[in-house]
């Protein structure tokens, strides 16, 4: 910074000599400083490409059996060309699975669910959870003690089995999971919501626009959301990784996405008796979801040092 | 205090209440029938007869009336009269919930069965977490961007990256089948008798507290680091340390029972937790516990089950989170209720 300005008063340069940066371009220079944050954001991008580009990349269709249409056993190890297998067999990168269908391919696909249910349920949660929150920060009284007491309720239970009563409810499959997973998240995106409006609230600014009439709504959607959507970001991103967990759990606990749709979690559980002969339809399965994991929680990590957001719980 | 932990004992039963409800409409919503696992040959006039024996035909708030008056009122005294041998009334003729497919008997007693095995898996596995993160936590702290806080960061997000099922499954082929330490699957009928079975339980305990400690140690060791951080920066600290003392007692006497604090909140408001991973372990190592029961349960549409299951996690997660309040005051005399 310089002030050499200041003592020029006939002239009117900025004070700044260099480029003011805003609170986002300041926020990325320290995210691509920290390592874990790089990995994480190199993982994700992988993982996003090979989403989009599962159908293209994919040397199988998912969800056939590859019965009568090559000569191959049901759970049959990798087989790839360059590696020393046989020229003469058909090659499968990651083997078959235990309905003959290619592995790699389902895995591929997997990316796809993954990240689908992770970001649309926490996606979901946090729209629903932000407003509830929002609203119940900036009215107080009994909106904010109905609110955030049903909210509480729902933090009542472990978010595993909130799920698995909904799942119950709404019967399993893969829209009830990803329906389930976000109605689980909604309380704590609500709650960081409203600690943020209740804090943003007692600003000057809020205080400035409404001492001039702003009405209510503008106040807190125009002011306030904007300047409290740090946390939000933050959580969301650890909150994906929950999700995506919660979502093979329940998947591999046969409540989630149903056969033959090829979702890790259900790989994992529909293939788990026979880790001691075929190993590979447990580990690529695995290795994929724990990759996809610890992708957004190294980014969350991340953006919380970078966002410099002390950690509510 | 007192009234502190009054007023909060009170505001738990309108809670509880309110759960009760809403975990017992939503499953009166959801298609299960009692009927439904009979013979279809069986005529339609005895499935009715079958249903209205259990009260099926009855308007749902009657039906939750009555399931909430044997859940709150009939159970705990038939517990009551069962440990103290004084009989209460009607004890005979005392309705009780009982399970649509394990032969009509009550669902207490088939979450009593199961119980001690769930208990025995979560309690140890938690135990031991503590008692692992605790000092991971405190000592990464003091030794701030050491070689040891780096590896247990990363170990740390590892640890909540790695899904229980999938650990799960791997320690099996490792331990089990490979190396052949521990048996492989988990023998139900094992009781504890004498030192050699108790061994046995203990053997075939540690793959599934292994797997479920594993997650909570990451968890807890974050906690336990950033509270010690904050606590080493504190003024009595440099007090404690000007006056002389050797580093040993700053830390141990001083550092590590401040930090405690939010910790043992945070410990007790795991324990929920911990019975949902519970239920994903109990799967794969086969533990006949409350989670498999749960999940057998709503693979079989057994509605009463499911409803008592989950609302006896929801009682143990409104009262952990009393203890954690509770246990907040008392530990951290700076914060003062009125």
């Amino acid at each position: 910074m310089s002030v050499t300005a200041a003592t020029a008063p006939a002239s009117v340069e900025p004070i700044f000599n260099t480029k003011p940066r805003g609170l986002w371009s300041t926020a990325f220079r320290r995210l691509f400083r920290r390592r874990s944050a790089i990995i994480g954001m190199i993982i994700l991008a992988a993982l996003i490409l090979v989403a989009i580009f599962a159908p293209v990349l994919a040397t199988h269709d998912p969800t056939k059996s590859l019965i009568g249409i090559e000569n191959v056993q049901k759970r049959q190890g990798p087989c790839i060309h360059w590696l020393g297998c046989p020229s003469d067999q058909p090659q499968h990168y990651f083997g078959l699975d235990g309905n003959v269908r290619d592995l790699y391919s389902r895995i591929l696909f997997g990316a796809r669910l993954s990240l689908l249910v992770g970001i649309v349920s926490v996606g979901f949660a946090i729209v629903i959870g932000a407003f509830l929150g929002a609203i119940s920060g900036y009215m107080g009284g009994w909106t904010d003690n109905l609110i955030m007491g049903l909210m509480d309720i729902m933090l009542a239970f472990p978010s595993l089995i909130l799920a698995i009563a909904i799942v119950t409810v709404l019967g399993p499959g893969l829209l009830n999971t990803l329906l389930a997973i976000g109605i689980v998240s909604i309380p704590v995106y609500a709650r960081i919501m409203r600690s943020s409006v209740l804090a943003i609230k007692q600003q000057d600014y809020v205080m400035a626009d409404r001492s001039i009439g702003v009405p209510s709504g503008r106040i807190l959607f125009g002011n306030i959301l904007p300047n409290a959507l740090t946390p939000l970001i933050v959580q969301g991103t650890l909150g994906i990784a929950v999700a995506i967990l919660d979502a093979a759990a329940l998947s591999f606990l046969g409540l989630g996405a149903q056969p033959p749709t090829p979702e890790w979690g259900s790989m994992i559980g529909q293939e788990r008796n026979q880790v001691f002969t075929a190993p590979h339809l447990i580990i690529f399965p695995g290795f994929a979801l724990i990759l996809t994991v610890l992708g957004f929680n190294l980014l969350g990590d991340g953006l919380r040092d970078a966002l410099d957001v002390r950690q509510r719980s | 205090m007192g009234t502190y932990i009054l007023r909060r004992i009170l505001t738990a039963i309108p809670t509880l209440l309110f759960i009760s409800f809403v975990i017992f409409a939503l499953l009166a919503l959801s298609p299960g029938d009692p009927t439904a696992n009979l013979p279809p040959s069986l005529p339609m006039e005895i499935k009715l007869q079958i249903r209205e024996s259990l009260g099926m035909n009855q308007p749902m708030p009657v039906r939750y009336v009555r399931w909430l008056q044997q859940f709150m009122v009939n159970e705990p005294l038939n517990a009551f009269e069962k440990a103290t041998g004084i009989a209460i009334g009607d004890s005979e003729g005392r309705l009780r919930i009982t399970s649509w497919t394990a032969r009509g008997k009550p669902v207490i007693d088939l979450v009593l069965e199961r119980l001690p095995q769930t208990l025995w898996v979560v309690g140890l596995a938690y135990f031991l977490s503590i008692a692992i993160a605790v000092p991971i936590g405190v000592f990464a702290a003091y030794r701030q961007n050491s070689m040891f806080d780096q590896a247990s960061s990363v170990l740390a997000v590892i640890g909540f990256s790695l899904p229980t099922f999938f650990t799960g499954v791997l320690v099996i082929q490792i331990f089990a089948v490979w190396l052949g330490w521990f048996p492989s699957l988990y023998n139900t009928t094992l009781r504890v008798t004498d030192w050699n079975s108790f061994l046995q339980q203990l053997k075939q305990m540690i793959m599934p507290v292994m797997v479920l400690a594993f997650f909570q140690v990451a968890t807890i060791s974050r906690f336990a680091r950033s509270s010690s951080i904050e606590n080493l920066r504190q003024d009595y600290v440099r007090t404690a340390r000007s006056k002389g003392l050797g580093e040993r007692m700053v830390v141990t006497r001083h550092v590590v029972r401040n930090s405690m604090i939010p910790v043992v909140t945070l410990i007790a408001l795991g324990i929920p937790g911990i019975f949902g991973g519970a239920i994903v372990t109990e799967q794969i190592f086969a533990v006949n516990g409350i989670g498999q029961l749960l999940i057998i349960s709503i693979q079989s549409n057994d509605l009463p089950v499911v409803q008592t299951v989950l609302m006896i996690f929801a009682v143990l997660v409104v009262v952990f989170n009393l203890i954690a309040d509770i246990a907040y005051g008392i530990l951290d005399p700076r914060i003062r209720y009125s």
